[in-house]
């Protein structure tokens, strides 16, 4: 193990593949090796890009990773898209649209699959994450479909988070109000080639001269609208500058984000102290044929769901 | 949870899709995860993907004589490999003597257009598991 | 019993028809004479009979290309019917990088006006009506200056040129450029044609390329109208009038086993657009409303298992387009599932329709399947049905965004993935393939032919890059230079430029280039090339 942590360290691509897999299946020792990545993380910039399918966001990624190879920096993109909920399938496109980036070595995509986790990030989102950046990527892109909660999730993860929406999806302008308007830090008005750009623009705007210091903590950054067409690249070079631009403002330390981070890291703390007591539990329970008996005396009528509940929770404890 | 992660990828300019999505969704449907890389691949680019992604087999469909140059530039990229990815291909312009050749440098399955779902499920699943 | 036996877009089958299954037919608002409206029972009135006979050719370089036209003609073939290989398919030079392999082995190899002036040499243009699938904006500023080189009116050329800006990129061959310059392109081949070519039709509409992704023929037309009435919008807007290319646009249509389905679409076709052309976009002129529908008959339905049964289905999608009356004919040839036609495969695919116009009677009677109580209401079924999803997609959106929000990608997924379950399901039949099969060794009959491969012509990367270098490159340039301006002016016709640029010695892929490059796209979407006039922008 120690071997493969070292050369993940040493920015060996096959092991960061290999062990971004084993995170990604949940091999036993997985969590031993991001226990020895740890101290090797925290160079990265983490840029979040998040939005409704068919946003362009894949584009965008291919235009940022060009800005990012032009400045003769790494890149680590994660691609997450949904696993099929019924089969636990996975088709995983998003490479082609980066294919012209296939053959740089500076620039490291890998496709995950959400695999059950409601939302774009997963444990093992966050595992590869720290996989990149310990490889000495300079940046990290997470790429991750979404409206809703997700992109609640990664705008509490990534440095900055984009939200990308296209101009004449309608409705969608609606739902951008549940939550996310709240927390992304950078919002990308994606194919402005749209005769409707300059609408979806102003209206966003207007919403964030009104809420732009609503939320739970007051909020000293302002989300830029920005336009972009990324399948050519046009607006792109404006959009990162305004990344480096809230890189700048992170520094800083100001309150919200000190706060984005905290609760993050509890988020994440959480997950892991309850999937390990479940783990724990369920290996004590799934053994089970304590479990399948009880069901069967439930089934029966010998016994209620209620006092077996208790049972078998006070003798966990 | 091990999950069988494929590459499906098309070779150079053959753009012959409708074998290669319906095998990617077929595959999708029995709980693999699919690695779509389209068209206009090369070895250099299937075989980048296969490392980025940590792939369990690779498949390449193909409706063009390409896969004939393309493929062993593909395995001897592979060959050198500690653990090489192995590589299936499928298609109806591949003949039983083709698939012989394919076999012979070293292509671990060959499907014809008669190749059953089932037939093509249970090897990958085997190839994967080894 | 098998349950209801359905066509394969899902119409139910009876044994019987009667009277009562056709009761309130108009003949002459429904079904007219052949040659009138609305020409459900045929675009013109052809006491002849028959149609343009030819087979799909191209392959190698121009020359190995114009060869094989000259034998096909000599066989009997009355058109020629050229496709391009993957390369050219795509705007590609063959001395790209990517080409390597398969140039001139799935069509022919042509980039240059000297590749066409090649490739119809002794091709009388004023009598062969030449029907290309090479890319439309190239074939006509060649055939254009070809006709003026070789002192023929362009005015006298026939043929046709195919517009896919709306599936090209999704199940054909990929521009890689923003849709609205593929459309634009487009509409300036028509717009061009209507204008300095009027016997050609410079818009087919190819439904035949896109349906082989496993669509049913519903889909197929439906799709198929839906980029017609963009086009046509789009060229309304430009302030043309209908007349003055409607009677221009052409369409090619696949041709499944499904027989009578596929004549039903066909009628079916034939009456939407000219209702379509009359009602909705105001024509008057009676060749707008009367569409030519050529075929070529589907590769997807044949087998590379005992190859010569695919001679069959050609001979039985041949008589059922013959029974529903059509323009111009290409059968898929026998060899189709290994490789682009052989000699003997394009002969005996010939000889299909041959046989079919001169031994059979067939032709000789227009429609006769006209006023058939079956095949009147499955006509209409068909028509409904592609009416209504034409509307149900109109009603998602400008079908222009349909086109980038990547909905027809979705969909062409959708329908590619139906196919692989209904051919693992085995609810399509195919004999040879999953009933009626006999031992890998035994399945001997034509293999030999069908399984020769044509090896790529890599001599003509360097023949081409040889050729670029002897240019005045000078000269070149500039006529690049002016293409790329007129790009990005809106409204001007780019296709003066194109042929000022090929006429000059300009290949497909650096017009093609700069064209991506004037819309803010990389020169060489692949990243191998560098612009020609990198250096002059």
């Amino acid at each position: 193990m120690q071997k493969l942590v070292d050369k993940v360290v040493s920015g060996d691509l096959r092991s960061a593949s290999r062990l971004i897999r084993m995170i990604d299946d949940g091999h036993p020792q997985s969590h031993e090796a991001l226990k020895q990545l740890f101290p090797h993380c925290g160079g990265a910039r983490v840029i979040g890009i998040t939005g409704p399918p068919g946003a362009g966001k894949s584009t965008l990624s291919s235009s940022l990773i060009d800005i990012i190879r032009q400045r003769n920096k790494s890149v680590g993109v994660l691609a997450v898209d949904p696993s099929s909920p019924i089969t636990g399938g996975a088709i995983l496109g998003d490479r082609i649209r980066m294919s012209r980036h296939a053959l740089d070595e500076d620039v490291f995509i890998r496709s995950l699959a959400s695999r059950g986790h409601f939302g774009g990030i997963t444990p093992a989102t966050r595992g590869a994450i720290r996989v990149m950046d310990a490889m000495g990527k300079d940046y990290v892109i997470v790429e991750t479909v979404g409206v809703g909660q997700d992109e609640v999730d990664i705008a509490r993860l990534a440095d900055t988070t984009l939200i990308v929406w296209v101009p004449g999806l309608g409705d969608n302008v609606q739902a951008m109000k549940a939550g996310i308007m709240e927390v992304g830090d950078v919002f990308v008005v994606n194919k402005a080639e749209h005769p409707d750009t300059a609408n979806t623009v102003n209206y966003l705007k207007s919403v964030f001269r009104q809420t732009g210091s609503s939320g739970p903590i007051q909020r000293d950054w302002i989300p830029p609208v920005l336009e972009t067409v990324a399948l050519n690249s046009r607006g792109i070079d404006e959009l990162f500058k305004v990344i480096d631009e809230h890189a700048q403002y992170t520094s800083r330390a100001s309150e919200y984000y000190l706060a984005r981070k905290r609760a993050d890291c509890e988020v994440e703390l959480r997950g892991f102290i309850s999937r390990e007591i479940n783990h724990r539990i369920s290996r004590q329970l799934a053994d089970g044929e304590k479990i399948n008996a009880q069901v069967g005396q439930i089934i029966t009528g010998e016994t209620d769901i209620y006092v077996v509940t208790d049972s078998l929770l006070q003798e966990l404890e | 949870m091990k999950n069988i992660r494929v590459l499906i990828g098309i070779l150079g300019m053959d753009q012959h899709e409708v074998a290669a999505v319906g095998i990617a969704k077929m595959l999708r449907d029995h709980g693999m995860e699919v690695i779509y890389a389209g068209c206009f691949n090369t070895p250099e680019t299937l075989f980048q993907s296969a490392i980025e992604e940590d792939v369990d087999v690779i498949g390449i469909s193909s409706h063009s004589w390409e896969y004939l140059y393309y493929l062993p530039e593909l395995m001897e990229l592979l060959a050198a490999e500690e653990e090489p990815v192995p590589v299936v291909v499928g298609g109806s312009v591949v003949t039983a003597k083709d698939a012989q050749e394919l076999t012979a440098i070293g292509v671990a399955a060959v499907y014809g257009s008669g190749a059953s779902d089932g037939e093509i499920i249970d090897s990958i699943k085997e190839l994967a598991d080894r | 019993m098998p349950s209801t036996v359905r066509t394969k877009s899902g119409i139910p089958l009876k044994n019987i028809y009667t009277p009562e299954d056709d009761p309130d037919r108009d003949y002459q608002r429904d079904l007219g004479n052949p040659g009138s409206y609305p020409f459900t029972r045929g675009t013109r009135d052809n006491p002849g009979g028959g149609w343009i006979q030819r087979e799909l050719s191209g392959e190698g370089d121009p020359l190995r290309s114009n060869a094989q036209f000259k034998y096909l003609l000599e066989m009997g073939q009355t058109g020629i019917d050229v496709i391009g290989d993957s390369p050219t398919m795509s705007l590609m030079d063959p001395d790209h990088p990517l080409a390597k392999y398969v140039v001139g082995t799935q069509g022919v190899s042509v980039c240059c006006h000297n590749d066409y002036r090649d490739l119809l040499r002794d091709i009388p243009l004023d009598e062969i009506s030449i029907s290309s699938s090479a890319p439309g904006m190239f074939t006509v500023a060649s055939l254009y200056l070809l006709a003026k080189e070789g002192g023929i009116s362009p005015a006298a050329l026939r043929g046709s040129v195919l517009q896919w800006p709306f599936y090209s990129e999704n199940c054909g061959y990929a521009y890689k450029m923003p849709f609205d310059l593929h459309l634009r392109m487009s509409c300036d081949v028509i717009e061009f044609c209507s204008r300095e070519m009027p016997r050609f039709h410079g818009y087919l509409e190819d439904t035949y390329f896109f349906s082989e992704a496993g669509l049913n023929a519903v889909e197929e037309a439906a799709l198929g109208f839906i980029e017609i009435r963009h086009i046509v919008r789009t060229l309304l807007n430009r302030g043309l009038a209908i007349d003055s290319f409607a009677p221009r646009i052409a369409i090619l249509v696949n041709c499944t086993m499904d027989f009578y389905e596929e004549i039903a679409k066909i009628r079916a076709m034939r009456r939407i657009f000219s209702r379509m052309m009359k009602e909705e976009f105001g024509a008057q002129d009676p060749r707008s409303m009367a569409v030519n529908i050529a075929c070529h008959t589907s590769g997807l339905s044949l087998t590379s298992e005992q190859p010569a049964n695919n001679i069959v289905r050609g001979a039985v999608q041949t008589v059922a387009l013959g029974l529903a009356g059509i323009q111009a004919l290409e059968i898929s040839t026998f060899d189709e599932g290994f490789r682009t036609p052989s000699e003997e495969a394009h002969r005996v695919g010939l000889r299909t329709q041959q046989i079919v116009d001169l031994e059979t009677n067939i032709t000789k009677v227009q429609d006769p399947f006209g006023g058939s109580w079956f095949m009147e209401s499955l006509t209409d079924e068909v028509e409904g049905k592609i009416l209504a999803l034409v509307e149900e997609i109109e009603s998602r959106g400008d079908p222009a965004e349909l086109v980038t929000s990547g909905y027809f990608r979705q969909f062409f997924e959708g329908t590619m993935s139906r196919h692989h379950q209904q051919m693992s399901a085995g609810e399509i039949t195919k004999v040879g393939l999953n009933v009626h099969k006999i031992p890998e060794e035994e399945d001997t009959l034509l293999r030999d032919v069908s399984e020769v491969k044509i090896e790529p012509y890599r001599q003509r990367a360097d023949d081409i890059a040889a050729f670029k270098l002897s240019r005045d490159q000078a000269g070149v340039n500039e006529s690049l230079l002016r293409v790329h301006n007129t790009v990005q002016s809106p409204g001007k016709n780019i296709m003066e430029g194109v042929i000022n640029a090929v006429q000059i010695g300009a290949t497909m892929g650096e017009v093609i280039g700069v064209m991506r490059q004037a819309s803010g796209e990389p020169y060489d979407p692949y990243g191998h090339l560098r612009s020609p006039i990198e250096d002059l922008l």
